[in-house]
């Protein structure tokens, strides 16, 4: 058996790779990166993923990073965990090509919107607004999916309910008003339901009193 | 059977990475090349295919694969024989070459994107986006100088598709504006780089589908 250890903040990306570990159901320890006080900075943390990100996995003391990279791999090792539908080779690089493109296209705009202060140097007000415009034809795209089906695969929840999810509700936090997308407001009372999200938000509240 | 291959490609995108690709791969492919000045990318007979407006898109027998990571993928796992990474037999090495696509499509590319094109991420004034974007530059070209101090290329001794998507954007980052001239093995990685034939031939087709573009709009 492994040991897997997750390093992580509550509220990031990283909830997503937090939400596939415990859909996958095995032990993990989870530490937590403060970035708030660039922790991802300091010799310690850079040692360990010299990226300075987040979320980061070792296993067996083996550096895994990107959260994309993670989720695949822990597919790949625990396929009967449902992380995502089976599938056949071309299948799976269509969903590979999912995972690129939440984590190279949606992510990078939530940030826009969410931390505009990453992308400039100056006034973070025009790029909030720019990050909106990005981030509006992504969302108008899944609310034309979700509008056929309840998630993002027809066969049912997968992970990538879950990022997308994340990217929404973060963009949210940002101020982008998700009203008036009535299918992604299903999707997410759905996504919120799902027992190893429920779970990776408990683990994750610990965390945050850890950190406190 | 053998699939049919069709790729979607511009000057100068992150494409030109794809069609190395497909050039080491050594299989034939057709490609049409689209201009983005045109917006022929958010045309609708192009977004019936990539509903997401964006090259790369390669048409596998029709079938549209998108996102250039993804692609890369698909291609090494459909033609082992190329190299497109090293050697792998387990599930670890295969996640490690997809954290490093990773890297590169959702780390060093949005960054290019800011020292280049920042009217991408911001409504308002460029300068300061520019300048936020050398900054995220500088640390991800430093990591590169740093991980290539014992090493020629990204994985070692042999040449793999990451070194084709980061020469992709450190070139992009230079035509930003962003001078590589303190980083001196980032610069030879370049030239050994460049010396390389599926670059060389990819470049060359990048070329032809520029010239026969040009020809049609004569």
């Amino acid at each position: 058996m492994a040991e897997l250890v997750l390093y992580h903040l509550p509220g990031a990306c990283s909830r997503v790779t937090m939400t596939a570990l415990e859909q996958v159901g095995t032990d993990y320890a989870d530490r937590a990166v403060n970035l708030m006080r660039g922790e991802q900075r300091t010799p310690e943390y850079l040692s360990v993923n010299p990226r300075g990100k987040i979320p980061a996995l070792l296993v067996d003391g083996r550096l895994l990073t990107e959260n994309a990279a993670i989720v695949w791999w822990l597919h790949t090792e625990h396929p009967q965990a449902g992380l995502l539908p089976a599938a056949d080779a071309w299948e799976r690089a269509q969903q590979r090509s999912d995972l690129f493109w939440v984590s190279s296209v949606w992510h990078p705009s939530v940030r826009a919107n969410m931390m505009p202060i990453r992308w400039t140097t100056g006034d973070p007000a025009p790029v909030r607004e720019r990050g909106k415009q990005l981030i509006a034809p992504l969302l108008a795209r899944l609310e034309t999916r979700l509008a056929a089906q309840p998630w993002w695969y027809r066969d049912g929840w997968s992970i990538i309910d879950t990022y997308l999810y994340w990217c929404y509700t973060t963009a949210e936090e940002g101020e982008y008003d998700l009203s008036g997308l009535d299918h992604i407001a299903d999707h997410r009372r759905r996504v919120a339901e799902h027992p190893a999200f429920i779970r990776a938000i408990a683990r994750e509240d610990a965390a945050r009193r850890k950190m406190s | 059977m053998a699939p049919e291959l069709m790729l979607y490609h511009a000057h100068t995108a992150c494409s030109r990475v794809t069609l190395t690709a497909l050039e080491q791969c050594g299989y034939g492919y057709t490609d049409r090349l689209l201009i983005l000045q045109k917006g022929e990318h958010k045309a609708p007979a192009f977004l019936s295919i990539n509903s997401g407006g964006k090259v790369p898109t390669l048409l596998v027998d029709g079938r549209p694969l998108v996102e250039n990571g993804a692609i890369l993928m698909w291609l090494a796992e459909t033609f082992p024989e190329a190299g497109l990474f090293p050697p792998s037999t387990s599930a670890w090495d295969r996640a490690r070459y997809m954290s490093d696509l990773l890297w590169v499509s959702s780390g060093w590319h949005p960054y290019v994107r800011a020292n280049k094109v920042p009217s991408m991420w911001t409504t308002g004034d460029v300068e300061p986006v520019r300048e936020r974007g050398r900054e995220l530059l500088a640390g991800v070209v430093q990591q590169l100088e740093d991980h290539l101090a014992d090493r020629p290329w990204w994985y070692g001794e042999d040449w793999s598709i990451i070194d084709t998507y980061l020469w992709w954007a450190y070139t992009n980052a230079e035509i930003g504006g962003f001078s590589i001239a303190a980083f001196p093995r980032v610069q030879a990685h370049r030239q050994r780089h460049e010396a390389l034939p599926q670059l060389q031939r990819a470049l060359a087709r990048e070329a032809a589908a520029v010239a026969k573009r040009d020809k049609e709009n004569a």
